[in-house]
């Protein structure tokens, strides 16, 4: 039956627009999404602090912080940019040390064996950490 | 200094355990297996750390242990940190544009 023919025949039908569940439904995929994106950029920043906190202490953190260092978080290669800057090769250990902090919050076990690459061990969190959104 | 705290993953994993269990005093060994590896593979490591005084050894008993110098860490981190706001303000001076 049509919407407007049960309208007219006095049967009960929901007020809410047909595509409203469709609408609904994207709303909350995007919000689902961007919480996920959130948790995920959470989890990021304290696993940078607690991993250069932990290596090289809250003094030098500290001058990091102030230098802008956790605006770039996001972005991987700016973030490595930075990182490579102020430490030169041994950017590469801090790198290791975050994606270590950050594999252990999420339950990812960690090898050291292979070729290190901090974009792709970031995406693998980030999958991890949607995983884990979607089973709760 | 900071070429020989970050040599390698295994002196960022030795900082790591001592700063965040600071009154650790364990064998070599014992320090290997904490961060999943064997003494042989840290020991180098481990000497370049003992140099720079971040860590000193000490014998107990028969053993030999390793501890965090909590005193020359600080001295460490707290130079490296003063060169890092020295270089900052060059960096500033640099990109100034007269």
């Amino acid at each position: 039956m049509s919407r407007r023919l049960a309208l007219a025949m006095g049967s009960p039908v929901s007020t809410i627009p047909q595509n409203d569940f469709r609408t609904n439904w994207k709303t909350n995929r995007t919000n689902s999404v961007v919480a996920q994106e959130k948790t995920f950029s959470s989890l990021l920043r304290d696993s940078i602090g607690d991993g250069i906190r932990g290596a090289l202490g809250q003094a030098i953190l500290g001058v990091l912080t102030d230098q802008g260092l956790f605006d770039k978080a996001s972005d991987p290669k700016e973030f490595q940019k930075k990182l490579q800057s102020v430490f030169g090769n041994g950017a590469t250990v801090i790198e290791k040390v975050i994606i270590k902090d950050l594999f252990r919050r999420l339950n990812i076990p960690y090898t050291s064996q292979g070729p290190f690459n901090y974009g792709e061990a970031l995406e693998m969190a980030r999958e991890a950490c949607a995983a884990e959104a979607r089973t709760k | 200094m900071l070429e020989t705290l970050l040599a390698s993953e295994v002196t960022g994993d030795l900082l790591v355990l001592f700063h965040r269990n600071p009154g650790l005093i364990d064998t070599l060994d014992s320090v290997a297996r904490r961060i999943g590896r064997t003494g042989n593979s840290i020991e180098e490591d481990v000497r370049g750390l003992v140099n720079l005084g971040v860590l000193k050894t000490r014998r107990i008993g028969r053993s030999e242990v390793l501890l965090l110098d909590r005193a020359r860490d600080r001295e460490v981190l707290d130079a490296i940190a003063k060169h890092l706001r020295n270089l900052e303000g060059v960096e500033k001076i640099d990109n100034t544009k007269f």
